[in-house]
């Protein structure tokens, strides 16, 4: 989030800073180390369309059921799927990539977790990113009521 | 119906514009960090997808199912314009512009289900009282009647050829209406309806069970609130219903918007609750699970005395239909009567003497079904309303001939049953 980000968010939020308050607060915030904290919340896994074919139980449900589901069917049996969970717990499945219109499926580029720019690790980013917003927000309306 | 509140996997983003269900999936418009996003929850396996990063933005609430598409008032001020998501495609477009040159936002969006109307909202500096209507056929918006007072986020839903409004705010939010008015598009005129209980913004609405729901809210600028009101159509009056289990909404600020779906339970509110981002929700209201059902007659491994046999079982918890299924197999290959029914029993005629037969039931509601019940058996051994339509033949004794016993073979009008004959002294 820079300086005009947290600027809009604190006037959506009703709180209004002059340009130096928001720098005042902007310059206290350690954004690199909450990104980080939330960044380590989550985790993801990954599978296959074979897995479910196999029987694979995900969120005690079971392949079968999965296999029923709007966007597995046309997957290839290779496509990765991925699974996000925060704080341990399972969030959201993804059987295709955000990223494009349509349903582009994971390939194993996508889904590489060595490579900065693959799609599983801007899923990552994001979600920390809007984590780590939260915080930020939260944590400059609680410098604001000192200013 | 029954329903009541359950608390599902949070969503994964915040300012929750929009949301609607479409083939049983719920889909919605959201922010994840900067960015606004489709995502969608399905039911069957409790967890979110993220469909699509798109270059939208959001400044307003509610949503308009139209053609198994999502239609959204997208964007703020000059931008802002109907939007569309095809979730057979997972393609996100932006329509028309609202007004050209307005500077406009906070509009609630509510559909008849063919078009998307915009309700109120923020214009150039006034909080304004338009109601405009657009059509995905010609993608074009008409002004229609605007009378009503000048608010933004304001609770709005179409029943039965009218739009019920009430809520809304002013002033930066620090003030709000609880006046309830009707719009009718017949007329293109509106009326007065009964005060609301609250004066509150930005919660949710639904249309369900022919009345006008609306859910959380904020309430002046100080809190969300977790209240759940009911306006009937039929009798023009307000009343309190049940309690949300999050407090739910927030118009500006505290992080996030909240949105509700307006169709048929199951609703959902997903969005922002006390405290915005950080603890955005996602609350259903529908129905339980229909129980299994509890056979209770014939009895298992019976023997019923007739070829019509009436099976029964005991009412099962939230069901509002069963179906039974009667087999000669237990594995329900070879079915001989497959019968749906609101009831708790059910006439079976015409089965066979001496052929096993197994049953079992399980119950629907608005959920889905439940699990089958326990398979339970029984064979008829005797049918003593048999009638004889035909003597064809006496093999022992000869006819006149007197003996002890006396012994006969008979042919009858069905041939399914085997009879024991009454034997009779001479």
């Amino acid at each position: 989030m820079n300086k005009t980000q947290l600027a809009e968010a604190l006037t959506d939020a009703g709180v209004n800073l002059t340009s130096e308050q928001v720098n005042t607060i902007y310059g206290k915030i350690d954004q690199a180390g909450i990104q980080q904290k939330h960044r380590d919340r989550i985790r993801i896994d990954l599978f296959t369309k074979v897995d479910l074919v196999k029987g694979m139980v995900i969120n005690n449900v079971p392949g079968s059921v999965w296999l029923a589901q709007p966007g597995v069917s046309y997957l290839p049996d290779e496509a990765k799927i991925v699974l996000i969970y925060v704080d341990g717990e399972l969030s959201a499945v993804q059987m295709h990539s955000p990223y494009a219109a349509g349903f582009r499926h994971f390939t194993d580029a996508d889904a590489d977790p060595k490579n900065s720019s693959s799609h599983i690790q801007r899923l990552i980013e994001d979600r920390a990113q809007g984590l780590a917003d939260a915080e930020i927000l939260r944590l400059a309306k609680e410098a604001s009521y000192g200013l | 119906m029954a329903y009541n509140w359950k608390t599902r996997t949070a969503p994964p983003g915040s300012q929750w514009s929009s949301a609607g269900v479409i083939g049983g999936i719920l889909y919605g418009f959201c922010q994840i960090s900067s960015a606004y996003w489709i995502c969608s929850y399905n039911p069957a396996t409790g967890l979110w997808t993220q469909n699509l990063l798109t270059t939208m933005t959001a400044g307003n609430i509610g949503s308009a199912i139209i053609g198994g598409k999502m239609y959204w008032i997208d964007g703020i001020a000059l931008a802002t314009c109907a939007a569309v998501y095809d979730p057979a495609t997972n393609t996100a477009t932006k329509l028309a512009l609202m007004v050209s040159g307005s500077n406009t936002y906070w509009e609630t969006a509510t559909t008849d289900g063919t078009y998307m109307f915009s309700v109120a909202g923020y214009q150039a500096g006034y909080y304004t009282n338009s109601l405009r209507r657009f059509d995905p056929g010609s993608n074009s918006w008409t002004n229609l009647n605007s009378d009503l007072s000048s608010l933004a986020f304001v609770y709005a839903e179409y029943i039965a050829g009218s739009i019920y409004l009430t809520g809304g705010g002013w002033n930066n939010f620090t003030t709000a209406s609880n006046t309830t008015a009707v719009f009718s598009l017949a007329t293109n005129s509106y009326s007065g309806g009964a005060v609301a209980p609250l004066a509150k913004i930005a919660g949710a609405s639904s249309a369900f069970d022919g009345n006008f729901h609306i859910m959380g809210g904020w309430v002046g600028s100080t809190a969300a609130i977790n209240l759940h009101y009911v306006y009937t159509v039929s009798t023009g009056s307000w009343a309190a219903s049940d309690s949300l289990p999050l407090a739910f909404g927030s118009p500006l600020g505290q992080g996030g918007y909240a949105t509700g779906q307006g169709a048929n339970p199951p609703v959902y509110l997903v969005g922002a609750a006390v405290g915005g981002v950080a603890t955005a929700s996602l609350m259903e209201y529908s129905e339980n699970p229909s129980a299994i059902p509890v056979l209770f007659l014939p009895a298992n491994g019976s023997n019923p005395a007739s070829g019509d046999v009436t099976c029964e079982w005991d009412a099962a918890a939230n069901a509002t239909s069963y179906e039974l299924q009667v087999a000669t197999d237990a594995g329900f290959t070879d079915i001989v009567d497959d019968v749906l029914t609101p009831g708790t029993s059910q006439l079976i005629s015409g089965l066979i003497l001496g052929t096993p037969y197994y049953w079992r039931v399980k119950s629907s509601n608005s959920m889905g079904s439940s699990n089958w019940s326990l398979i339970w058996h029984f064979t008829i051994v005797l049918i003593p309303n048999y009638k004889i339509v035909q003597l064809t033949e006496i093999i022992i004794p000869q006819l006149a001939q007197a003996v002890i016993p006396r012994t006969l073979l008979l042919r009858v009008s069905s041939v399914k049953s085997i009879f024991q004959v009454r034997k009779e002294k001479i």
